[in-house]
C-alpha cells in the first residue's frame, strides 16, 4: 500500500478539515495495514495541511482511508446476563429497546414498545445470556421478567455504556 | 297550496323574528360547493341537522336551528342545484335547505291538501315524494335555477302507494329509487316514471329505517331510528343483490331518534379522500374484513382512545397489499408463546378505559367469523398495561395466522364494522404446538438496511444506492431442544439505482443445505408464492430472493427511488420462511444479518473488468464477508478490488472502502450520484476515527435531506 495516493493525501486533508483530523482522525499509510481492528485509534499519521473551504466540499467517499480492519458497523453487539431466583412457575424474560413511563397509578413504571422488541425468551435455570445486537443509537433497554401468571412484571431499565459490551441485570 | 304557503310565511314573518331570519338568510342562501361525502340527518322537533360520517357512524351537529319550526322530513339532496330539498310538517310544505342548513319554503301546487310526506328523494333536478296510502308525485325543481320564489308544479305519478316506507334514495347507477318496508324487511325498487314497485328480496332486518342513502359505488345504507345502527346493502348490481338476496350488514352504529331523515349526495364516495385522513384501519388480509369495500374494521380517529403507545394516524382505506405494515400496532404484546391447549400471557396496552374486542383465527380459514375465534369480549381495560390469561384452543391449527384486537368506547363491536372512536390492530401471529423463543433483529418491527455498489471490482460512486434492501430477521427456537425452528426473513427493496442487473441472496454461513426443510421452505414476492429459493447444489443454505432485481420493478424513472420527484411506493417485498428440518443449535447460528449479498444476473453485461457476462459467480458481499461457492475467486483482485482470501480481506478498495454497507435502522440513501459524504459528511469522520466517533452519522438529524431520497 503506498504511503499516500494523490487522491487520498487531498481526501485526507479534507477530512481532517471536516473532522478536527487533529485529534486523531486518521489518513491512509502503510502503518494503516498494521493496526488491529480492535484498535479505536487509527494507525493513520494525521497530516494538517491548509485546504479552502471549497476544496473541501469536493471530498468525496472514494478518497477517504479507512483502517485496514474497519468493519463500518452502525450495529454493536451485546451479550446481556438477566438472572432471577427460581419461580414456582416458567418465567419470560423480554428485552425491548424502546418504552415509555406508564401512567400514573400503573402497576408498572414502563410500558413497552411492543414494535421494538428484541427478544422474548424463558428463563431456564437461574440466569439467562442473549447476545443482542443494537443499532449504536441504542441508549438503553427496557428488560421485563414475567411469569405465567400475568401478574406485572419486574421491570429494569439497563443504560449502554461505551466501554462496556457486557450487560448485567439480577432480579433478585 | 302556493298561496297559502305564502300568506303563512308572511303571517309568520310578521309574527315572529325567527322567520325574518329565515327569509334574511333566503335571501343570501347559497347552494353546497361540492357534491359531500357526509350524510345529513334531519332529527328531532325542531330540526336538528347532523353531518354523519357513514364509515364510521362519527356525527356532529351542523345546525341546531333551520329556521323553521317543527321537523324537516323526505329529505334529499340534489346534485344539480346542490340544495336539499324537504318537506316542513308544521306547515305542511316544500322547503330548500341552503349549505348553511337554513330552510326556505317553497311553493308547490299539485300535491294533496293537507298531506303530510316523511318518504323523499330528488333526482335530475326533480324532488320526489312517496306516501304510504296516497301517493308518489314528482316536482321540477327547474323554475328555481331563475326564480327562487318560483310555484312549483307536483305531478302525480301514481297514487296506489302501498309499501310502509319512511325513506327511499335514488340509486346513482340505477336512476330508480330503492326503499325497506319497515314492517316486512323487504327491499323495494320503484320505477320514477310509473311508481311501480317491485320486491328485490329480504334484507333481514326490520325497523324504522327512517334515513336512506346511496353511495357512488351502489351501497345503500340504512340508518335505523330506534337504535342508529347503520346498514349496509350492496347494490352495486341489482341482478346479483336479487339473486343472492339483499342482506343487510351492520356497518356502523350513528346516532339514534324517534324521527329521523337523511340526504346525501349519492355520488360522492363514502370516504372523501380531499379531506384529512381520520379513520384508523386493520392491516389484515382482505378476507378479514378490512377494506372499506368490505365493511371493514375501522375507527373515527379522536386522537385520545387508542392502543398502545401512540395514536394512530388516519388512513383512507385499509392496505391494498400484504407488505404493508402498520406502524401504529403497538398496544399489542405476546408475553408467552402461543401454545396449543395452554394458557398465554398478553398485555394490552390502552390509552383510556374502554372496551376491547379480539379474535384469532384459529382454524387458519381467513376469517374470524368462527364461534370459537372470539378471543375478548367486551372486556373493558384501564388507562395504561393490562394483563391478560388467554386460553389457547386444542384443536388450534399449528402455524401461521391473524389475530385483531378492537379497542372502543363503544361496546359489541364485531370483526367488521365501524366505530365512532378507538382503533383496531391486526397481528400477524404464529400458535405452535411446542414452546417456542423468539429473538428479533434488529426488532420485532424494525429493518435494518443493506446498501450496495453494484460497479465491483471497479471503484464506485459512492452513491450507496445501487442496491438498497431492507431487511428484518426473526429467529425461533424450540426452547426445549435449543435447536433453530424456523427463521423469518422479511425484506423490501427501497431502491435499485444501479445499471447494471442485479440479484439478491442471503446465505446463512456455517448451515449446510441439508438442515432446511425444503418441503416447507417459502419465499413469498408481494405475497405470491416463488419456487423454493435454496440454491441447488451447494453445500451451504443461500436463498435466492430474486434473480434480476431490475426485472422485479418497474421505475416511473430511469432508477428506481433514487430521483428527486422520483418517488414511488415500495413494489418488491419478501417473506422467507426457513424451516429447519434436522437439529441445529440456535448457538451454532451466525449473528444476523448473516450474509446477504448481491450477485450479477445470469447473461448481463457487468462491466469491462468481465470478459463475459459474470452472472451468478459474481458477488458482492459486506467487506471482509468471504464469498459463496458459486463466486469464481479468479475475480479476487481484479480492477480496484484488494481482496486477499488467505488473509481473510474481501472486497475492499486499497483504501480499505467496501462496496456494501448495512445501516442498521431505517435509513434514507443519497440520491442518484451523490456522493455519500455530501448526504452524511459525518461518515467522514466516522470512518477515520475507526468508528470511534460520529458513529451516529446515518441519523435522520446527520441527514442533507437535499441530498437524500
Amino acid at each position: 500500500m503506498p504511503i499516500f495516493k494523490s487522491s487520498t493525501l487531498s481526501i485526507c486533508i479534507a477530512a481532517l478539515l471536516l473532522t478536527a483530523c487533529g485529534s486523531g482522525g486518521g489518513g491512509g499509510s502503510a502503518d494503516a495495514g498494521a493496526a488491529p481492528s480492535t484498535s479505536s485509534t487509527p494507525a493513520a499519521t494525521p497530516v494538517v495541511v491548509t485546504q479552502t473551504s471549497s476544496e473541501a466540499a469536493e471530498v468525496k467517499t472514494e478518497d477517504l482511508v479507512a483502517p485496514e480492519d474497519f468493519d463500518f458497523a452502525t450495529q454493536q453487539t451485546y451479550s446481556l446476563t438477566v438472572t432471577a431466583p427460581k419461580a414456582a412457575t416458567s418465567q419470560q424474560v423480554r428485552v425491548y429497546h424502546n418504552y415509555v413511563p406508564a401512567p400514573a397509578g400503573s402497576d408498572s413504571a414502563y410500558l413497552a414498545d411492543f414494535q421494538s422488541l428484541l427478544a422474548s425468551t424463558r428463563l431456564t435455570g437461574d440466569s439467562l445470556t442473549l447476545d443482542l445486537a443494537l443499532s449504536v443509537t441504542t441508549q438503553s433497554l427496557l428488560v421485563e421478567l414475567w411469569d405465567a401468571t400475568g401478574a406485572a412484571p419486574s421491570q429494569a431499565i439497563i443504560t449502554l455504556r461505551d466501554d462496556t459490551r457486557t450487560l448485567e441485570w439480577s432480579f433478585n | 297550496m302556493a298561496i297559502r304557503n305564502s300568506i303563512r310565511h308572511i303571517q309568520r314573518a310578521a309574527a315572529f323574528g325567527v322567520c325574518a331570519i329565515a327569509f334574511a338568510t333566503a335571501a343570501q342562501a347559497e347552494p353546497f360547493t361540492t357534491c359531500p361525502s357526509k350524510a345529513f340527518l334531519f332529527q328531532g322537533d325542531p330540526t336538528t341537522v347532523y353531518g354523519v360520517n357513514l364509515a364510521t357512524g362519527t356525527y356532529a351537529v351542523l345546525q341546531a336551528n333551520t329556521g323553521i319550526t317543527g321537523t324537516i322530513n323526505a329529505v334529499g339532496f340534489n346534485d344539480t342545484d346542490r340544495y336539499i330539498y324537504g318537506f316542513a310538517r308544521d306547515q305542511k310544505a316544500v322547503v330548500r335547505v341552503d349549505q348553511d342548513f337554513k330552510a326556505t319554503y317553497l311553493n308547490v301546487t299539485g300535491l294533496p291538501n293537507g298531506a303530510n310526506f316523511f318518504v323523499g328523494d330528488t333526482f335530475e333536478n326533480t324532488y320526489y315524494l312517496y306516501r304510504k296510502g296516497l301517493g308518489f308525485y314528482a316536482i321540477d325543481l327547474a323554475p328555481l335555477a331563475t326564480d327562487a320564489q318560483a310555484t312549483l308544479q307536483a305531478t302525480t305519478i301514481t297514487t296506489n302507494a302501498s309499501v310502509n316506507l319512511t325513506d327511499f334514495a335514488f340509486h346513482p347507477l340505477t336512476n330508480q329509487l330503492y326503499g325497506v318496508d319497515n314492517g316486512t324487511g323487504i327491499l323495494y325498487e320503484f320505477d320514477r316514471t310509473t311508481g311501480a314497485a317491485r320486491a328485490i328480496g329480504d334484507t333481514g332486518v326490520t325497523g324504522t329505517f327512517g334515513a336512506a342513502y346511496f353511495d357512488v359505488e351502489g351501497f345503500l345504507y340504512l340508518s335505523r331510528n330506534q337504535d342508529g345502527y347503520v346498514y349496509r346493502i350492496d347494490l352495486g348490481s341489482v341482478a346479483i343483490a336479487e339473486l343472492a338476496g339483499p342482506t343487510a350488514e351492520l356497518f356502523a352504529f350513528g346516532p339514534s331518534s324517534s324521527q329521523n331523515d337523511g340526504a346525501r349526495c349519492a355520488n360522492a364516495p363514502i370516504i372523501d379522500e380531499d379531506e384529512p385522513a381520520t379513520i384508523d384501519f386493520g392491516d389484515a388480509p382482505a378476507s378479514y374484513g378490512t377494506l372499506i369495500q368490505d365493511n371493514g374494521a375501522r375507527h373515527s380517529l379522536d386522537g385520545e382512545t387508542y392502543l398502545g403507545i401512540s395514536a394512530p394516524s388516519g388512513k383512507y382505506n385499509g392496505p391494498d397489499n400484504s407488505s404493508f405494515e402498520d406502524a401504529d400496532d403497538n398496544g399489542v404484546g405476546f408475553i408467552t408463546p402461543l401454545q396449543t391447549g395452554l394458557d398465554a400471557v398478553i398485555q394490552i396496552i390502552a390509552s383510556k378505559a374502554g372496551y376491547v374486542n379480539a379474535w384469532v383465527d384459529w382454524n387458519q380459514d381467513g376469517e374470524f367469523t368462527d364461534a370459537s375465534e372470539s378471543l375478548l369480549d367486551d372486556y373493558l381495560l384501564k388507562a395504561g398495561a393490562n394483563n391478560l390469561i388467554v386460553r389457547i384452543p386444542e384443536d388450534a391449527a399449528a402455524g401461521a395466522t391473524w389475530a385483531r384486537f378492537r379497542f372502543s368506547s363503544q361496546q359489541g363491536l364485531l370483526p367488521a364494522g365501524g366505530a365512532t372512536d378507538g382503533e383496531v390492530e391486526d397481528y400477524a401471529i404464529s400458535v405452535a404446538e411446542v414452546a417456542l423463543d423468539y429473538s428479533h433483529y434488529p426488532s420485532a418491527s424494525g429493518w435494518t438496511t443493506l446498501a450496495y455498489e453494484d460497479n465491483w471490482p471497479e471503484t464506485a460512486d459512492y452513491d450507496m444506492n445501487d442496491v438498497v434492501m431492507a431487511l428484518r430477521y426473526s429467529e425461533v427456537v424450540n426452547r426445549d431442544t435449543g435447536n433453530i425452528e424456523r427463521i423469518d426473513i422479511r425484506g423490501r427493496l427501497l431502491a435499485l439505482g444501479g445499471s447494471y442487473h442485479s440479484g439478491f441472496a442471503i446465505r446463512i454461513p456455517g448451515v449446510p443445505a441439508t438442515a432446511i426443510d425444503n418441503a416447507r421452505l417459502q419465499l413469498r414476492i408481494n405475497d405470491i408464492a416463488q419456487p423454493a429459493p435454496l440454491e441447488a447444489g451447494r453445500e451451504e443454505a443461500i436463498f435466492i430472493v430474486h434473480e434480476d432485481l431490475q426485472k422485479a420493478v418497474q421505475s416511473n424513472c430511469s432508477y428506481f427511488r433514487t430521483q428527486t420527484g422520483c418517488d414511488q411506493s415500495i413494489t418488491f417485498s419478501f417473506d422467507l420462511s426457513i424451516p429447519f428440518d434436522k437439529a441445529f443449535s440456535a448457538s451454532n447460528l451466525p449473528a444476523a444479518p448473516y450474509d446477504p449479498f448481491i450477485f450479477g444476473s445470469p447473461h448481463y453485461y457487468h462491466g469491462d473488468a468481465f470478459s463475459e457476462a459474470p452472472g451468478r459467480s459474481l458477488e458482492i458481499h459486506l467487506p471482509d464477508q468471504a464469498p459463496t461457492e458459486a463466486f469464481n475467486e479468479s475475480f479476487l483482485g481484479l480492477a480496484q478490488d484488494t481482496s486477499v482470501a488467505e488473509a481473510g480481506r474481501y472486497y475492499r478498495t486499497a483504501n480499505n472502502l467496501p462496496w456494501a454497507m448495512e445501516v442498521a435502522s431505517d435509513w434514507r440513501w443519497p440520491l442518484e450520484r451523490v456522493d455519500l459524504l455530501k448526504a452524511y459528511p459525518n461518515f467522514a469522520d466516522f470512518v477515520l476515527s475507526n468508528g470511534a466517533s460520529n458513529n451516529d452519522w446515518f441519523t435522520p438529524a446527520n441527514r442533507q435531506t437535499d441530498k437524500t431520497f
